[in-house]
């Protein structure tokens, strides 16, 4: 598994990097570890686009930063999904940079348990959302009757999909854009907006942001893994 | 033409706008030059205006005189007294213009000017030496008259009018006291007398001027340090302000920077107690990963607290699900409850919702949560909500050693810590009451702390439930109003059909209607909603009716009324997303069910369309 840190405070790469490879390999033993860190989103864009499974971003950089930093870096690393590294992890920030197309928002200010457990789920499905985040964004959610409960929604998920299906909300939610689905799975644009409409109405979701709580709360990320 | 006159102390008010404001004795003192400057303009004002009376007056002392005196004495006295009247004139206009000159210097050469004038006017007294009394009397009038149109001039200089009016009329009396007789005598007191008498209101007329000028300038002083006193205020703001974002700019970085080098400490002394160590440099790692767990919380209580201090947090009041948010608050306590081996439980009705900021409510929750756990060794902490018909009620209960009455409003001080409290000391910092109690103020909630020693302790509160239905704003008692919207009524019988018109109509909306569903069917384009009812005189029913209305419309809310009380018809309007209201419908409930099915949440499109798949699946 390789992984890209951007990040400004070289004092946290080290530590970053072995907390990581220690739930890497925790997680899959059999891959080999690579690890990077880049300063600024310049120097990160300098690194092959396709060489990682994963992109670290701290929101905080000197010169292109928060929102602007997670366009450029997933312009450049088009598939690779990309979560957010912040100290500052307020629930408007959080869903800006997940509707801005994160895959995910890891709060620095965590005690070290917890920022293993969010690692480790970020590691193993490439997605996270900080539970603060889903708790606000939840107490203020309505109800929507047609929601599936979150049983029925890990059965659906693993059960009435199909492969592809499975596939198509996996990307999507970790914020491929349409388009980059599409061509990585080889097929039509179309299909694939048919795919996530059908699958966004059976999880009572409007648009990726919800399907990713939905899917997230619900803990079924595992579901999709099963392609 | 007030500029000459108020331009010191303007002049003074543009190079220091902070000037303090001015106090009395400065305006007099200002005044008084002020003053004597506008005294100078109105005279130099009023010469001019005064120039074809007085030529007129003097060519007529000239003309009575023609006859009787020398023709060079008289042509003589006219020349010299016209320059000298022009004279005064083009110098008080100089004099105006002169701003070198000391103001009292320029004030005496008036009086010498005024004084100049008044004895060519009053050297016309002396033609009555060759006249007889007729055109005495003649003279003493137009004389008269020039003395007393000198007041017009002189009036905010009482000294000037003295100094010319004095020769004129001092003259004339003289002349007549020569004359002799009684009636010479007499004529003489009256001039003199009313010489007095032209004197005393002058000074009277130059004392109201005088007044009244000081009274500007005392208004225009007091705008100015009221407007010097605004200035100082909006600095003052400004600077609250400019201080309050760099004091948040300052946060933003401590809270980023601060938290780096705590970062790596955390992952590295994580990282180390899991190598392979000796059992004291594992105690060592085991002691570093314990403080810097309490300089983390402390670091991310004391950033809170600063920041809601800051200002920069607002509230932001939404509708929030309190049992989500009470439970998950909970839930994210049950190991550190375990841990300290207590019980942690709550109680919350499914379907309250209350108008907060769920950000901040969270944040009073959790810390008094943790609180509680914390100073509780056995027992449990428990979260109750009891719902009322306008509010809720929140209280967070801890079995702990509980708190003196004396003490209840010192825990919610900053860094305060009770001695003698069952407190885990390890994760104490004394800041979590300071966080609940500014969060509060945000939230605008009170609240109110019960507890008494040995007796645990609740902390409760009280919040306004959520409307139940969003957008309708309903009307103490009677109808809402429906003003702007518009509305299909479709029912075959023509009297129902009406009397829905009529009680939509009443509340002010627009309506049309039809009979059958091919009318409806015409009239859906501009509606908000549609009102059906169940049975229809033609073939299908009310559901039909939405169906072939939502092929044009697919959202189109509905109320459906009928007269069946069965639970048949109670799933299908559910499964169409319609509300279902029973006959017999009264007006204002009709109203209601509208704007709730207008008002209620997008689920129609969902619900249909959910409806439309399942039904071809």
């Amino acid at each position: 598994m390789n992984v890209l840190l951007i990040d400004d405070h070289e004092i946290v790469w080290n530590g970053t990097r072995r907390l990581i490879e220690r739930v890497a390999a925790e997680i899959d033993p059999e891959s080999i570890f690579g690890f990077e860190a880049a300063r600024d989103v310049s120097g990160a864009c300098r690194l092959p686009a396709h060489g990682f499974d994963l992109v670290l971003l701290d929101y905080h950089l000197p010169d292109l930063s928060g929102v602007a930093a997670l366009s450029a870096v997933k312009a450049h690393f088009e598939t690779t999904p990309v979560c957010i590294l912040s100290a500052e992890g307020a629930p408007q920030r959080v869903r800006e940079v997940i509707e801005a197309g994160a895959a995910g928002f890891v709060p620095k200010s965590y005690r070290l348990e917890e920022m293993e457990a969010a690692l480790r789920v970020v590691l193993r499905h490439r997605v996270y959302l900080p539970a603060e985040f889903l708790l606000v964004d939840n107490a203020t959610r309505t109800e929507d009757p047609d929601a599936l409960e979150r049983d029925e929604l890990v059965r659906f998920l693993k059960v009435e999909l199909s492969p592809r299906q499975r596939q198509v909300l996996a990307l999507a939610i970790r914020g491929t854009p349409v388009k980059l689905i599409a061509r990585k799975l080889t097929i039509a644009e179309g299909t694939v907006k048919v795919h996530l409409s059908m699958v966004y109405r059976a999880l009572g979701a409007h648009n990726r942001t919800d399907a990713l709580c939905r899917v997230f709360e619900a803990q079924a990320a595992a579901a999709l893994e099963s392609t | 033409m007030t500029v000459t006159g108020v331009a010191p102390p303007r002049a003074d008010s543009l190079g220091t706008p902070q000037a303090p404001a001015l106090t009395r004795a400065a305006v007099y003192e200002i005044g008084g030059e002020a003053l004597d400057e506008r005294r100078l303009q109105l005279m130099a004002d009023r010469v001019p205006g005064a120039r074809w009376s007085t030529v007129l007056g003097l060519l007529f002392l000239a003309a009575i005189a023609w006859r009787h005196v020398p023709s060079a004495v008289v042509i003589g006295w006219f020349a010299v007294t016209l320059v000298a009247r022009e004279f005064r004139a083009a110098a008080q206009l100089r004099m105006v213009a002169d701003r070198v000159t000391p103001v009292a210097v320029r004030l005496r050469n008036t009086v010498l000017l005024a004084l100049l004038c008044g004895v060519c006017f009053g050297a016309a007294a002396l033609f009555m030496r060759w006249l007889d009394t007729t055109l005495d009397a003649l003279v003493t009038t137009m004389l008269f008259a020039l003395a007393t149109g000198g007041l017009a001039v002189n009036s905010t200089y009482s000294r000037a009018y003295a100094a010319y009016a004095t020769p004129i009329l001092g003259l004339t009396a003289l002349m007549w006291a020569v004359e002799g007789g009684w009636i010479g005598l007499t004529v003489t007191l009256m001039i003199l007398l009313a010489m007095g008498m032209h004197i005393r209101f002058a000074r009277s007329n130059q004392e109201t001027f005088e007044e009244s000028f000081r009274i500007r300038l005392e208004n225009e002083a007091l705008v100015r340090s009221l407007a010097a006193e605004r200035n100082e205020l909006e600095r003052a703001r400004d600077a609250a302000m400019q201080s309050n974002l760099e004091k948040s700019r300052f946060l933003a970085a401590a809270s980023h920077d601060l938290r780096q080098p705590l970062q790596s400490l955390t992952l590295n002394s994580g990282e180390l107690a899991r190598l392979p160590l000796a059992s004291d440099a594992r105690a060592m790692a085991s002691d570093i990963g314990i403080s810097v767990e309490q300089l983390r919380s402390m670091l991310d209580a004391l950033l809170d607290l600063s920041k809601l201090d800051a200002g920069v947090v607002v509230a932001q009041p939404r509708r929030v699900r309190l049992a989500l948010l009470v439970q998950a608050v909970v839930a994210s306590f049950r190991a550190a409850a375990v841990v300290r081996g207590i019980g942690l439980e709550h109680q919350c009705p499914n379907d309250i919702t209350v108008e907060t900021d769920p950000d901040l409510l969270r944040r009073i929750l959790s810390n008094l949560v943790d609180n509680a756990i914390k100073f509780t060794s056995s027992g449990a902490v428990s979260v109750q909500v009891a719902a009322g018909d306008l509010d809720v009620e929140i209280a967070v209960r801890d079995s702990g050693p509980g708190i003196a009455p004396e003490h209840h409003r010192l825990v919610f001080e900053d860094l305060v810590q009770l001695p003698g409290q069952g407190l885990d000391h390890r994760s104490g910092h004394g800041l979590g009451l300071g966080i609940v109690r500014r969060a509060a103020a945000l939230l605008r909630v009170d609240i109110k702390l019960e507890s008494q020693p040995g007796a645990g302790a609740v902390f409760r509160w009280r919040m306004p439930r959520a409307a139940t239905q969003p957008g309708v704003s309903v009307a103490p008692d009677g109808v809402p109003s429906l003003v702007g919207k518009r509305f299909l009524v479709l029912d075959d019988d023509a009297m129902v059909r009406g009397a829905y018109a009529n009680a939509l109509a009443a509340a002010g909306a627009e309506i049309c209607t039809a009979a059958t569903i091919a009318e409806a069917l015409r009239n859906t384009g501009q509606v908000n909603a549609a009102v059906i009812d169940w049975r229809l005189a033609e073939e299908g029913d009310g559901f039909t009716a939405i169906e072939r209305l939502r092929e044009r419309r697919p959202v189109l809310p509905v109320v459906m009324v009928t007269a069946d009380t069965g639970p048949k018809i109670a799933e299908a309007a559910q499964r169409c997303g319609a509300v279902l209201l029973r006959k017999p419908v009264d007006a204002s409930t009709l109203v209601r069910a509208l704007l709730g099915a207008i008002a209620g949440p997008p689920m129609h499109e969902t619900r249909s369309s959910a409806g439309t798949t399942s039904g071809a699946g």
